[in-house]
């Protein structure tokens, strides 16, 4: 008798708290929880077969709204994918490597070097990027390596149940609830149709005076420079094929010292014997136009991500041999998904910019994949 | 400090998990309280182990002072028992009374040292600025020096619980406890360190040593009681703060005085109403909230402590008020302060004096002269409540309100009736039972005014404001600086809407509790209501990081 109640006790005790468990793991994992564009973006990284892209590009937002995955296997016939969160710091680069060593061996991996530019080592640990990057990768080694590395020892049980910080979104209702059906959408499909672009349509919203590149260098903030050279020194150790880059900007008066501060970087990068392509000097060989082909003075619009990218695909698969693996099945079939869902978003952000005259931010969701099939 | 240990934390129910499964794990049934007593030490160390010194101190002087009084008084009885047949009536007498002067000389000592502990870190700038002020007037120089003091945690509650103790072992209601260990586990004991409630020790002390086997029943239902605290604390008291705060802006940090001053005075007397009646859900479920957890707690080991709450919004006096409201407080008062002056020879005598004088022979005078000790002992009383609330000339006056409503309706209680018989109201109706409820609760909000506004000067600018400048409009121009946003309106009302509900059907089944009710009804009801409460507490609450997470109100006593 005693028996019999304390196994159904046991029950009743397992069934509730699975109940509560199961129901904070889904609203953790879809709702209550850093729910953006950077949450799509590397989403659809992981859902990539393991070791199946010819090619990833690691930086900040520059690389994913400046370079389009679809547009290269479409036109170059290799898979690539843009690793990248918005204004990723230093000690994210380090992990966003490590986790793409850990779970792709891309015949190259190319580096933006963004996050290494700033004047104020303290963007280092601004925790709302640092949380855009590692709220998003999945539970693992590096991941938890680096909470207990970066992490102040108070604050990390909030990087292991992000219920904790972000329970509180629950009322921000309409914005949550369109994420939370696009991540949901991506779970169903396990794949991201337009692998991870982002862009707004439209150009400079100021008239902004473009001051043009220059030789001179500003040594970069030592902290940073550290970081550099730790990334340097861990491509190194581990054989990685990698080249650095610097994406195109629209360097104005207050931008300029980064500009030169790039000059010093590549001067670094190339002391390691890895290639540097400064692609903000010479923007005028990838094509750009500074005064249509910028959404903002850091991010390339449609019209530049198609330079970019025809650029940047005809150098890897020119000077560095990148040539796509055949492929098969359904991995042949989302990609070419994803060469068709990019030109149908070409021609979408072309008819908003230029026949509606519409500013949009264009991301991977459910209403924007719905409009684009018209297109 | 390692980690932050607050009653509303994970790390806090991770740490009680911790101590329950030792606790109920432990071998040895005779020493199961040391359990307790290794928990609490823990958790006062990790919450502040800088004021350790000062619990020890307490802990000491009180074990050595009651084993003192104790000796005295055993001592003092072998005597008397030795010298019966040899010592005459009066002998015995007088040393029965020298005696009790040693007694009382000795328990004066641990009174005057720990009081003047916390008197010292409590109210000295509090003096020192008042003393200030005092001699700038008459033209004098002197200045006494201002010290950065810090009060330990729970100093209010486990100075008060000590010297109950020694007042008990004096007035040998209790024996004194041999065991030092034991002892500080009385004082120190977790659940109530933070915010009490103030425990009697013959209450406390025999559930703490004694070996609790696991209850499963007990244990759900002091979690269930945890759950309820942490609903009230984190939904409703930390969602209503903020309003609070960016009305009268706490001082510290940047925030000087004459900014808090500035910023309360900005709002009119319609917002001022508003910020009062949220003031009184939020200290209610503040307080109710962290109370409603350290007795949830407590009930998990098997001790159940003194419920410190009775619905008080439901209160028809505020005499009764004070029964229904921090409840173990005003059992410490009224054993140690109201008794002992209602009942001292000065105001006995004078209420035996005035009875017999002209005055006392009308109706009127019979009646002041027959409650006037309860009734200065009652103004007393609350003027000790007031002062012990802060260090603040508004809480003296917090003090003298409550105080004096409660003196004055002793003293006018034969006027009242005569008016409500003239009236011919029905004392028992509901329209004047409502009535009286009201009524009281708007005295109370009065009181609260002395707590929300930064001064006393602003509290009675406030009471002038709610006749005066009262502006619907002004209201919603002044909403949006509330911090307040439409979700958390609604959280607090819905909030406020559950815990009026679960009063009414308590206020309506005195014996038994909304729990007992719960596990008659099926599983899936209980199951289900224990769902939405917890999910509620994750979703709903105020924690983490990106939150405001406010200490308990009486947290810094």
């Amino acid at each position: 008798m005693k028996k019999k109640l304390y196994l159904t006790r046991t029950a009743k005790l397992s069934c509730f708290f699975l109940a509560i468990i199961l129901t904070v793991g889904f609203l953790q994992d879809f709702y209550l929880r850093n729910l953006d564009q950077n949450t799509i973006h590397l989403d659809g990284y992981y859902y990539e077969k393991e070791d199946s892209l010819d090619v990833v590009l690691l930086g900040a937002s520059e690389v994913y709204t400046g370079f389009s995955s679809g547009m290269a296997y479409d036109k170059y016939g290799f898979t690539s994918y843009p690793y990248a969160t918005e204004s990723i710091t230093a000690d994210g680069m380090m992990l966003a490597l490590k986790e793409i060593v850990r779970t792709q061996k891309p015949q190259m991996i190319l580096i933006e070097i963004n996050s290494y530019l700033y004047g104020n080592f303290e963007k280092n640990q601004d925790n709302v990027n640092v949380r855009k990057l590692v709220d998003n990768i999945p539970l693992g080694k590096n991941k938890i390596n680096f909470i207990s590395k970066f992490i102040p020892a108070d604050m990390q049980i909030e990087y292991y149940m992000p219920i904790i910080k972000y329970h509180s979104l629950w009322s921000n209702l309409p914005e949550q609830a369109r994420r939370m059906v696009s991540k949901l959408q991506m779970t169903f499909h396990h794949n991201s149709v337009l692998k991870g672009y982002h862009t707004v349509t439209g150009g400079l919203e100021k008239d902004f005076a473009f001051v043009e590149p220059s030789d001179k260098k500003t040594a970069l903030n030592p902290g940073f420079e550290e970081k550099l050279r730790e990334l340097l020194t861990y491509c190194k150790e581990n054989d990685l094929n990698v080249a650095f880059m610097r994406t195109p900007h629209y360097i104005i008066s207050d931008t300029f010292t980064r500009s030169k501060r790039t000059n010093a970087a590549a001067e670094i990068i190339e002391s390691y014997g890895y290639d540097f392509i400064n692609l903000e000097k010479d923007y005028k060989a990838v094509g750009i136009e500074p005064s249509t082909d910028f959404y903002d003075i850091d991010h390339l619009n449609i019209y530049g991500t198609d330079k970019l990218t025809d650029y940047l695909c005809t150098l890897l698969q020119n000077k560095y041999g990148v040539k796509g693996k055949p492929l098969s099945g359904k991995v042949k079939e989302r990609w070419e998904e994803a060469a068709t869902g990019f030109n149908q978003l070409r021609r979408y952000c072309l008819d908003l910019m230029e026949v509606q005259h519409k500013r949009m931010s264009i991301e991977e969701d459910t209403a924007t994949l719905a409009m684009i099939k018209k297109y | 400090m390692i980690f932050k240990i607050s009653y509303t934390s994970l790390n806090f129910i991770l740490f009680v998990l911790a101590t329950m499964l030792v606790y109920f794990c432990f071998p040895a049934k005779k020493y199961k309280w040391t359990v307790l007593l290794a928990a609490s030490v823990f958790f006062y160390a990790v919450a502040g182990y800088v004021y350790a010194a000062f619990i020890l101190f307490t802990s000491l002087s009180t074990y050595l002072i009651a084993l003192w009084i104790e000796k005295v008084s055993t001592a003092s009885k072998a005597l008397l028992k030795a010298k019966k047949k040899e010592w005459d009536r009066d002998r015995k007498k007088a040393y029965k009374n020298r005696i009790k002067i040693r007694k009382r000389w000795i328990m004066t000592l641990a009174l005057v040292m720990n009081f003047g502990i916390l008197a010292f870190l409590k109210y000295y700038n509090f003096f020192s600025g008042s003393l200030n002020d005092m001699l700038g007037v008459f033209g004098i120089g002197f200045s006494a020096p201002t010290l950065k003091l810090f009060l330990p945690l729970g100093i209010s509650f486990y100075t008060f619980q000590s010297m109950g103790y020694i007042v008990d072992v004096y007035r040998e209601k209790t024996p004194a406890q041999k065991n030092p260990l034991k002892l500080l586990l009385f004082v120190s004991f977790f659940p109530q360190i933070v915010q009490g409630p103030i425990s009697i020790y013959d209450q406390l002390a025999v559930q703490l040593y004694e070996p609790h086997e696991f209850d499963f029943t007990r244990v759900k239902h002091g979690m269930e009681l945890v759950l309820w605290g942490f609903m009230k604390k984190l939904i409703i008291a930390d969602r209503a703060v903020a309003a609070i705060n960016a009305v009268s802006p706490p001082i510290g940090g940047e925030i000087t005085f004459s900014d808090a001053v500035s910023t309360y005075s900005s709002y009119n007397g319609t917002t001022l109403t508003f910020i009062i009646l949220l003031y009184a859900v939020q200290l209610y479920a503040d307080f109710s909230g962290g109370i409603d957890i350290s007795r949830g707690v407590a009930q998990i080991f098997g001790i159940d402590m003194i419920d410190n709450f009775k619905r008080p919004y439901f209160s028809k006096s505020i005499n009764e008020y004070w029964r229904r409201w921090h409840i173990s407080l005003g059992a410490w008062m009224k054993n140690y302060i109201f008794y002992p002056i209602a009942m001292s020879n000065v105001f006995l005598t004078a209420s035996k004096k005035m009875k017999n004088s002209r005055f006392g022979k009308t109706s009127a005078g019979a009646h002041i002269a027959k409650v006037l000790p309860t009734s200065f002992a009652s103004l007393v009383v609350f003027l000790v409540v007031g002062v012990w609330h802060g260090a603040n000339w508004k809480y003296v006056m917090f003090g003298v309100w409550n105080g004096g409503i409660i003196m004055l309706s002793i003293l006018m209680q034969p006027l009242f009736d005569s008016w409500t018989d003239k009236l011919h109201l029905k004392r028992e109706s509901f329209g004047f039972r409502l009535f009286q409820m009201v009524r009281t609760f708007i005295v109370v909000l009065v009181g609260y005014v002395f707590d929300v506004a930064p001064d006393m000067q602003q509290a009675f600018v406030t009471i002038g404001k709610f006749f005066t400048a009262q502006s619907f409009s002004g209201f919603f121009a002044q909403f949006s600086t509330l911090n307040l946003y439409g979700s958390d309106c609604l959280l607090i009302a819905l909030g406020t809407l559950t815990i009026w509900i679960t009063s009414l059907i308590q206020e309506k089944h005195p014996d038994t509790d909304i729990r007992t009710m719960l596990d008659k009804k099926p599983f899936f009801l209980r199951a289900a209501l224990l769902y939405i409460g917890v999910m509620s507490v994750i979703v709903f609450g105020v924690y983490g990081s990106g939150c405001n997470i406010a200490d308990f109100v009486y947290g810094g006593f």
